[in-house]
């Protein structure tokens, strides 16, 4: 069985992706994510945003043969990738803090690029730990952070995927968002 | 925290969110009590939300950016590929990167390439085994072993070869300055393993300089093949395609691509492909060069790309030399010589060996490597080689080439005649400095500019080029000009050898002349934007318009002609809004200027009018022309060709706006004054039939509308001919009443012609012949014929998106198109992907109103309803029936349809959940269909 069936038929199952369907395809897509990532990098201006919804419907465009696949399985994927793409920054993140092990704790920060802004940098781990954490607490407003944050998508796309109306989208991300800033930067 | 609090300070949270700052003190204290915790953590919640948050910071594109970048460093060499043990990095390339690695047994030092492209790995093993036997019966000295291939562990295919240190074959040649024999002696060593691949039955498919490199041994020189089976085994797609064409972009090594391989129907390649390949290696080792300038075409996109490839003749190297320049004396140092002698040398024999290589037809071409490679032995030993010229279609196909250069030189010449002519008269006259005669030259150049038709020029052309050949293949020559787009070389010609000297010239000579110079940009912004070549048209436009603000003023004549041409340009480029600021500055100052009750203020409110309606603003739009068209009656009078086109313009509006009966009633007027002035036999009048056609279509009198056309139909056949695009949109349109009509059999032979005709005229990439084609892909649907309209406008969509973006009008109605087709098919998944790409990508474009918004909103509808998603489909059905409402009126065909298509469903949903009260929705919405019944009655 090639990995494009294999890919399909984890699509094809109606369900929220199982740790199980995550595991089996992380390995392609974060192969994928990272091979277009540096492509993108080595061909595009300096000046060129990279957009991780581009980066993710390419790697859904590659990995799938579109004309095959119907809507609620793209976005099923792309509800996969949000999940893939915080996991492959959280390994990524705890692998370069284990490579700076003896020199201290080497965190591994997203920069907001626009220094100007007041805006301060996010700890990836300190991010996964509140995730975790708000999981615990709401299962849906940790997912639509997941989604909207990591896979790039809209509150309108969100509120498909999570099957709930795009104002409760809104709801539980003002909401989380308030939240994880209040409590990023407290070292608890 | 447990999740029970939690969930209450989120609920206390998102009342408070939005609430006025004045009630949000009574809110907390009410809410919090003496809750101090509480109320502490309400407010460091409202304090987060107010201010930046780092997840806001983090925009998503700035994340994945530092993502990749990150990951960039992390592309170390893994310890081991499989049983190899990595030693160091060799390369790194397009496909991939390659390794140099050690292998116990046997001990040596192999190659590894590991593909970094998206690549099925299993397919790409499969297929490497598929060809494993047969790559390992090749044992020639030319050629680099390939080994093994396998997987590694983050799934990339790998590939083991024998390890070539050596550079690519190019590069010896020019490093070690060998001359054309040497260079000769090592090609031919080339085709000999190439020759010895292909008896084995492996095509190589990917020859190109870096994967022919040269190891010296013993100052020996061994040209060595890698990558042979490669190629194949990477070209994964399953329908057949190559990965050349894979999701739309290029993949591969377009300058040494053979053209079948450029069409990308893999199953057809041969080892003629690789002949090609060679034949362009050759043409880089004599002139340095690739026959094809594909470098420059990167940027032009997919579909130009491969047009070139497979339609493009390269010139022969010889031409490719001569003029060069500076250039040819670096390319003949390092052939050890000087660029004359090297010309000389390669004109001739070499030429023809190159040029037969590079066929596009592979009949045509060398049949073996060993036949190429006996040809330059041929040359060598100075017999005449086999490459000459010797079939009848041969010799006409070349003379075409030659002839159709000399034939564009000779008009191009005529032009750089009569505008030289105006730049030496308008020289002579700057002595005197008399500014009445520069601008009657100005004037003499605009009216000679105005004349050029760039589809004349083109017909004549083709004429030219048939009278020249008596005798013969008559046929052979027609067809193949059928697939030379003569209207695109007679604008090209004009971009490039007219209009980009003019501007420089007028630069150049009119530096300390502004006025005139003004002058002279805007007569040929003018005459491009009438070209259509408004872009190009931009940038003078601009110029002139800004020089005269800064020489004249505002209020001045020369710079109002400036603003409203501008905002005529600008309409051209679909900057609606800027054009309209523009032209309305324009009227301004003409009114300051000239009191506003005049000639020059009408015309520019006249053009305000059409602005305003392209951009949706119907009422102002009608205020405008009707002020216009009133001052023209009263000063020009009922009958002036002005007047009548204001109350066309008017007509348009009027049928936009929904007040059909005023519309009519001045269509007719216009079409009885124009019989009057100008008689039935005459364009204006063929013009003003075809309108009062359409209109009769939109109000479904079909009959009628069939008279009007047939009407125009004969005129302008009879006056323009068959072939001229004014006579081939009636047909069109004939052929679209007729598809609406339900008459299918005349609706195919109208439509087929048009489409025949674009086809030859402007040839596939052209946005009219899209929207033919996607018209006849109507019509297919209608007979029935799904699937094949499925497949035309799937390929109609791959080249509107190339040639007009993905967002345009045009590609998404494609969408659309393709959404009913799929629905009809019984694939409503996919219907609904291209129904809501167009909605999505529409939305933005045509705004939330638009009446193709509503047939893309409706398409998804539909798509969602067969998908079993109520819901979402009775959301999208109100919606666009509410956009056909306001657009059309209740009455309208189209509005009708939305109501039946909710009617269905409705019932069906009834049907489906029989306790949702959907009965009652289903006759509220049928009851809407009656009133039309009863009035039909």
């Amino acid at each position: 069985m090639s990995d494009g069936f294999q890919l399909t038929r984890i699509l094809r199952s109606d369900a929220e992706p199982s740790p199980d369907d995550v595991n089996e395809i992380t390995p392609m897509l974060y192969a994928q994510l990272r091979e277009l990532a540096s492509a993108y990098l080595r061909h595009e201006r300096a000046d060129h945003t990279l957009q991780p919804t581009a980066l993710v419907h390419e790697a859904y465009m590659r990995l799938v043969d579109q004309t095959e696949v119907p809507w609620s399985d793209a976005m099923h994927f792309r509800g996969i990738a949000a999940r893939v793409m915080r996991q492959v920054l959280v390994d990524h993140a705890r692998k370069h803090g284990a490579l700076k092990r003896g020199g201290g704790y080497h965190r591994v920060t997203l920069t907001a690029g626009l220094a100007d802004q007041g805006i301060p940098d996010l700890d990836v781990l300190e991010l996964e730990h509140l995730l975790v954490k708000l999981a615990g607490l709401d299962e849906r407003k940790a997912r639509t952070v997941e989604l909207l944050f990591f896979g790039g998508m809209t509150h309108r796309e969100a509120a498909r995927m999570l099957g709930v109306s795009r104002k409760t989208v809104e709801a539980d991300w003002y909401m989380a968002r308030a939240w994880l800033s209040s409590q990023l930067g407290k070292d608890d | 925290m447990d999740p029970g609090h939690f969930e209450r300070v989120s609920a206390l949270f998102e009342r408070a969110r939005e609430m006025p700052e004045g009630e949000l003190e009574a809110f907390m204290n009410e809410a919090c009590g003496s809750d101090a915790a509480l109320r502490r953590e309400m407010e460091s919640l409202l304090a987060a939300h107010r201010e930046k948050s780092p997840l806001d910071g983090c925009e998503p594109g700035e994340m994945a950016g530092r993502l990749a970048s990150d990951l960039r460093d992390d592309g170390r060499a893994p310890e081991r590929i499989g049983r190899f043990r990595v030693v160091g990095m060799v390369g790194e390339g397009g496909m991939g990167v390659v390794y140099e690695a050690m292998q116990d047994t046997p001990a040596r030092s192999v190659a590894v390439k590991v593909i970094q492209l998206g690549m099925n790995t299993k397919q790409v093993i499969a297929r490497f085994e598929a060809e494993r036997s047969a790559l390992a019966r090749m044992d020639h000295p030319g050629i680099a072993m390939v080994f093994d291939a396998g997987a590694t562990e983050e799934g990339r295919p790998w590939f083991a070869m024998e390890l070539v240190r050596g550079v690519s074959l190019v590069q010896h040649c020019d490093l070690e300055r060998l001359g054309l024999r040497d260079r000769l002696s090592l090609f031919m060593e080339v085709c000999k393993a190439i020759q010895h691949a292909h008896q084995k039955g492996i095509i190589h498919r990917d020859i190109k300089p870096s994967n022919v490199l040269v190891t010296v041994q013993d100052d020996v020189p061994q040209p060595k093949v890698i990558d042979f089976g490669i190629a194949k085994a990477t070209d994964t797609e399953e329908d057949g395609r190559s990965v050349f064409t894979r999701h739309g972009q290029l993949i591969g090594t377009p300058a040494y691509m053979a053209p079948e391989q450029a069409d990308g129907a893999a199953s057809d390649i041969d080892t003629r492909a690789d002949i090609y390949s060679l034949g362009a290696l050759l043409y880089e080792l004599l002139t340095g060069s690739t026959p094809l300038d594909t470098t420059a075409l990167r940027g032009r996109g997919m579909v130009e790309m491969i047009r070139v490839i497979r339609e493009d003749d390269p010139q022969t190297p010889s031409t490719w030399l001569t003029g060069r320049g500076a250039e040819a004396v670096v390319v003949a140092r390092s052939r050890g010589t000087v660029p004359g002698s090297l010309v000389t040398e390669i004109r001739g024999d070499l030429d023809w060996i190159v040029m037969k290589c590079l066929e596009k037809q592979p009949d045509d071409r060398y049949t073996s490597a060993a036949e190429l490679a006996s040809d330059i032995r041929r040359f060598l030993e100075d017999e005449p080689v086999l490459a000459r010229p010797h079939d009848a279609v041969y010799r006409l196909r070349k003379f075409v080439k030659r002839h159709r250069g000399q034939v564009i030189a000779a008009f191009a010449l005529l032009l750089v005649l009569i505008l030289g002519m105006v730049g030496t008269t308008i020289g002579m006259l700057r002595a005197s400095e008399r500014a009445e005669q520069v601008q009657l030259v100005s004037e003499f150049q605009a009216e000679q500019l105005g004349a050029i038709q760039p589809e004349v020029m083109g017909q004549q052309l083709r004429e030219a080029i048939m009278q020249e050949v008596t005798g013969g293949d008559e046929q052979e020559m027609k067809e193949m000009l059928s697939r030379v787009n003569f209207t695109n070389i007679a604008l090209g010609a004009l971009e490039s050898s007219i209009f980009t000297n003019s501007i420089d010239a007028i630069d150049e000579q009119f530096a300390t002349e502004p006025v005139v110079k003004a002058q002279l940009l805007q007569t040929l912004s003018s005459t491009m934007d009438e070209l259509g070549m408004y872009s190009a048209a931009l940038d003078p436009q601009e110029r002139a318009l800004a020089i005269r603000r800064e020489e004249f003023g505002n209020r001045h004549p020369a710079t109002i002609e400036s603003m409203g041409l501008m905002a005529v340009l600008l309409l051209n480029l679909g900057e609606v809004d800027r054009a309209i600021a523009l032209s309305r500055e324009a009227i301004e100052a003409s009114t300051t200027l000239h009191g506003g009750d005049d000639d020059q203020t009408m015309t520019l409110r006249s053009n305000l009018g059409t602005l305003l309606r392209r951009s949706g603003d119907l009422a102002a739009a009608d205020q405008e022309t009707t002020r216009v068209l009133e001052w023209r009656k009263r000063e020009l009078g009922p009958e002036n060709p002005l007047t009548l086109t204001t109350m066309n313009n008017l007509a348009i509006i009027a049928k936009r706006r929904g007040e059909l009966e005023r519309a009519r009633r001045l269509y007719e007027s216009v079409l009885e004054a124009k019989m009057r002035v100008v008689g039935p036999q005459h364009l204006d009048t063929a013009q003003i039939l075809v309108s009062l056609g359409a209109f009769h279509k939109d109000m479904s009198e079909f009959e009628a509308a069939e008279t009007y056309y047939n009407n125009a139909l004969d005129i302008r056949r009879t006056l323009l001919g068959d072939d001229h695009s004014a006579t081939l949109e009636v047909l069109n349109n004939l052929g679209l009443l007729m598809l609406a009509m339900g008459r299918l059999e005349r609706a195919e032979g109208y439509l087929r012609e048009v489409v025949d005709a674009y086809r030859r005229l402007f040839g596939d990439a052209h946005p009219d012949t899209l929207t033919v084609m996607s018209n006849f892909g109507g019509l297919m649907r209608e007979q029935g014929r799904n699937q094949e309209a499925f497949d035309l406008w799937i390929d109609c969509l791959a080249s509107s998106q190339t040639l007009r973006g993905e967002n345009h009008p045009g590609t998404l109605i494609i969408h659309s198109n393709l959404a009913s087709a799929l629905l009809d098919l019984d694939r409503p998944d996919t219907a609904f992907v291209h129904a809501d790409r167009a909605v999505e990508l529409g939305q933005p474009v045509l705004g939330e109103s638009h009446w193709y918004l509503g047939v893309f909103i409706q398409r998804r509808g539909e798509a969602l309803e067969r998908l079993g998603r109520w819901n979402a489909a009775g959301e999208d059905l109100i919606r666009a029936h509410q956009i056909m409402l306001e657009t059309f009126g209740e009455d309208h065909s189209r509005t009708v349809t939305v109501v039946e298509v909710l009617v269905r469903h409705y019932e069906r949903r009834a049907e489906a959940e029989p306790e949702g009260g959907y009965d009652e929705r289903a006759s509220e919405w049928r009851a809407r269909l009656r009133p039309e019944e009863e009035t039909s009655d």
